[in-house]
C-alpha cells in the first residue's frame, strides 16, 4: 500500500513558463528536461516550494529516454569541434541523474535518491520504487516525478518504430509526493495486473488511472503493457 | 531499521582483470599489475590512457551493445556459480537491477550524424537503443516474474542496484535479484571528463599527493542474490548486509567537502547492518583519483576512525568503469572478505598532507574479519554505502 499527498500528470510547458523557473530558481543552466522538471513541481506543489520538504526526504526521477536534446547536443560538439573542445556542461546535463542532482539541490534534499530509467511502465516502476525506499525505512516521504521531452529522438522513435511509439510520446511530467504516514489517497501496486498502454496518453497511462490521479479515487495501479 | 541480510548465491564479473572471477583474484593482489594505455576501442585524438577488457571481441551491434556484452559474460557466471538453471529462474520470483550510465544513452555518432541532417538513418541504433534497456532485456529473455529496473545514477549505479534489490528482497517482493551493473568505453564520457579536467593522462594512483585524476575502465559485475530463507549453495556465502543512501545536496558534478552526506550514508549502512564500525575489517573505497572525490572520502573516514581503518581504491587495476564500479567494487569486497585478505591501494606511494591517514600500502591478512564497506559517490553529490559480508 502506498499513501500519496499529490498524483499529477502535467503537460503544456510553454518555453516562457520554463524559462521563468529557470530565472527564479538559480537554473540558469538547466536543460529542457530538468526545466519541465522543476516547472511541473511549481504547479504541483508551489506551497512547498523551494524549502518547504523535510530534508530528508527521498528524491525519484524516472524517464524512458532521458536528457536526449542534451546528450545530442553533445554529440553535436563531438562532430563539430575538436575533441579537447567540448564544453563541460553539455557533458554534464547529459548525464540521465543531472536532473535529480538539480532538483535535490534547488529543495535541499538529502534523503535517498535514485535517477531510473525504463520503458515498459514508467509511473508503475516509480511508484514500486518509492514505495521499496519508505519500507525499508531510509525516508519517510519521497517525492518521485516521471519526466519526459519531447525531440529529435522521440520524433524519430516514432518514425521507426511505429508498432511500439504509433504517435510521438507526449512532453509531460508525473509528480507524485508518497509518504509512510497513511493519507486517505491510496495506491496498491499489483505487478500481476496488467492494463493496456494507451500511446496517445502521456507515459501510456490508462484513461481510468489518470481519472483516478485528478479525482484522489485510491485504487489498484498495474503495468502498462503494450 | 536493521534488515535481513541478503544471501549472495552467485556471482560474476569482467574487468581489465580479466573475466571472471578466477582470473580476476590474483590480480588483486599482483605486484605488477596491468596498466592502462590508449583506447584501441574509441577514435580519439586525446592521449588519455583507458583500462579496456583484454581479449574482447566487442558485438556492439545489439541492443544494449557492448555494455550488455559485458553484462551477459558476467550474468552467466554468476549464474552458474549460483547453480541456477533458466528454467528454476522462470519459477521463482526474481527481480531484475541494473546500473548503468552510457547504455541508456542513444549516443552513437554515425547514427546521429545522419539524423541531424534531416536524412533517415539505418535504424538498427535506434531500434538497439529502443529494445536495450538492461534490466527489460534480462526480464525479457529470461522470461522472469518480479520487479525490475535499470538504475542511471552515474558513477554509483552499480552499488545503488545492488541496494535496491537488497530492499526488494527484504520486502519479500522476490525471491531472488539479479543485481549489478555494466558500462563500456565510450567517447562520450571519455569527452566529458576530459573536459572537466579529472582524466589524468597517467595510470592513475587514487589517494596519493601526485594524484592527477581517473582513468577511464569498463567491465560489468552481476550478483545473484536471494532472501535469507532460500537454501544456501555449496562454498562460501556472501551477504550483502546494509545499504546506505544519501544526497548531497551541493553541486551537479562535485561532492560536498566535509562529506557529512557520504558520513550519514555509511552510518545508515551500519545500523541497517545491525553493526558497529569496529565491525568492519576494511573499506573498499570508491577512490578515483580526483582531487575532489579522494579528499570527501579520507575526510569521511578520518572521522569515522581516528585512530584508521585499512582501506583501498581498486581504480587502478580497473580504471573508474562509472555504472558498474559499485557492482565490481563490492565483488572484489567479497573476494576479499573470501581470501580473508584486503589488497593493497596500487600505486599509492606519498601520502598527501590533507589526508590523515594512508590506503594500505600492503595487501593485509584480515584476522577473522566477516564484514566490509564499499563506498561509491557519484555525480550530483549521490553517495552510496553497502556493507557485504561472509557467513
Amino acid at each position: 500500500m502506498l499513501f500519496l499527498n499529490t498524483a499529477c500528470i502535467l503537460e503544456d510547458f510553454s518555453d516562457e513558463e520554463l524559462k521563468a523557473v529557470r530565472l527564479a530558481n538559480g537554473l540558469r543552466r538547466a536543460d529542457r528536461l530538468t526545466s519541465l522538471a522543476a516547472a511541473a513541481l511549481f504547479r504541483a506543489l508551489p506551497e512547498r516550494l523551494p524549502h518547504g520538504f523535510s530534508p530528508e526526504t527521498g528524491l525519484l526521477t524516472i524517464s524512458s529516454f532521458g536528457p536526449h536534446k542534451t546528450v545530442f547536443a553533445m554529440l553535436d560538439d563531438i562532430l563539430d569541434f575538436p575533441e579537447d573542445q567540448i564544453l563541460p556542461t553539455k557533458f554534464t546535463h547529459s548525464v540521465h541523474n543531472a536532473v535529480t542532482s538539480y532538483l535535490g539541490t534547488l529543495l535541499g534534499l538529502h534523503g535517498p535518491a535514485f535517477s531510473l530509467t525504463c520503458f515498459e511502465s514508467p509511473i508503475f516502476t516509480l511508484l514500486e520504487t518509492a514505495w521499496t525506499i519508505l519500507e525499508s525505512g531510509l525516508c519517510h516521504q519521497v517525492l518521485a516525478l516521471a519526466i519526459e521531452e519531447r525531440g529529435l529522438l522521440t520524433a524519430e522513435a516514432t518514425k521507426t518504430c511505429p508498432q511500439r511509439f504509433p504517435v510521438e510520446p507526449r512532453e509531460a511530467v508525473g509528480v507524485f509526493l508518497a509518504s509512510s504516514a497513511p493519507t486517505d489517497f491510496r495506491l496498491t501496486l499489483d505487478r500481476a495486473k496488467q492494463l493496456p498502454r494507451h500511446a496517445e496518453n502521456p507515459f501510456g497511462l490508462p484513461d481510468e488511472t489518470l481519472e483516478a490521479f485528478r479525482t484522489r479515487q485510491s485504487f489498484t495501479l498495474g503495468t502498462t503493457c503494450p | 531499521m536493521t534488515l535481513q541480510p541478503s544471501k549472495v548465491l552467485g556471482i560474476g564479473l569482467v574487468s581489465a582483470l580479466g573475466t571472471g572471477v578466477s582470473a580476476t583474484v590474483p590480480a588483486l593482489y599482483a605486484d605488477n599489475p596491468r596498466l592502462p594505455a590508449l583506447p584501441t576501442c574509441l577514435k580519439t585524438d586525446l592521449h588519455l590512457p583507458v583500462f579496456d577488457v583484454p581479449g574482447l571481441s566487442r558485438q556492439p551491434d545489439q541492443p544494449g551493445g557492448v555494455s550488455m556484452q559485458l553484462l551477459r559474460l558476467a550474468l552467466d557466471e554468476a549464474l552458474a556459480d549460483a547453480r541456477l538453471t533458466k528454467a528454476e529462474m522462470r519459477r521463482l520470483r526474481v527481480g531484475v537491477a541494473i546500473g548503468t550510465t552510457t547504455a541508456c544513452q542513444l549516443n552513437n555518432v554515425p547514427f546521429y550524424a545522419v539524423l541531424r541532417t534531416g536524412q533517415r538513418p539505418a535504424p538498427e541504433p535506434l531500434l538497439d537503443f529502443l529494445n536495450g534497456n538492461l534490466a527489460e532485456l534480462i526480464h525479457r529473455e529470461l522470461g522472469l516474474h518480479g520487479p525490475q529496473i535499470t538504475v542511471s545514477n552515474a558513477c554509483a549505479s552499480g552499488a545503488d542496484a545492488i541496494g535496491l534489490a537488497h530492499l526488494w528482497l527484504h520486502q519479500d517482493m522476490c525471491d531472488l535479484a539479479i543485481a549489478g551493473g555494466t558500462d563500456e568505453l565510450n567517447k562520450i564520457p571519455l569527452d566529458g571528463f576530459n573536459s572537466l579536467g579529472i582524466c589524468s593522462p597517467l595510470p592513475c594512483r587514487p589517494f596519493d599527493a601526485e594524484r592527477r585524476g581517473l582513468n577511464l575502465g569498463e567491465g560489468a559485475g552481476v550478483l545473484i542474490m536471494a532472501r535469507t530463507e532460500v537454501p544456501d549453495r555449496p562454498g562460501t556465502t556472501f551477504t550483502v548486509n546494509g545499504f546506505g543512501k544519501t544526497a548531497d545536496a551541493y553541486h551537479i558534478t562535485q561532492p560536498s567537502p566535509d562529506g557529512t552526506e557520504l558520513e550519514k550514508a555509511i552510518r545508515q549502512a551500519l545500523a541497517q547492518a545491525g553493526l558497529a564500525s569496529d565491525d568492519l575489517g576494511f573499506i573498499n573505497a570508491h577512490g578515483t583519483g580526483t582531487q575532489a572525490n579522494d579528499l570527501t572520502e579520507a575526510s569521511v573516514f578520518a572521522r569515522l576512525y581516528p585512530d584508521g581503518i585499512p582501506y583501498m581504491s581498486t581504480k587502478a587495476l580497473t580504471g573508474h568503469t562509472l555504472g558498474a564500479a559499485g557492482a565490481i567494487e563490492a565483488i572484489f569486497t567479497l573476494l576479499m572478505l573470501r581470501e580473508q585478505r584486503a589488497a593493497r591501494s596500487h600505486r599509492f606511494s606519498t601520502l598527501p598532507p590533507d589526508i590523515a591517514f594512508a590506503p594500505l600500502r600492503e595487501n593485509l591478512p584480515l584476522k577473522d574479519k566477516r564484514f566490509a564497506l564499499s563506498t561509491s559517490l557519484a555525480f550530483g553529490g549521490s553517495n552510496t554505502a553497502i556493507i557485504l559480508g561472509i557467513q
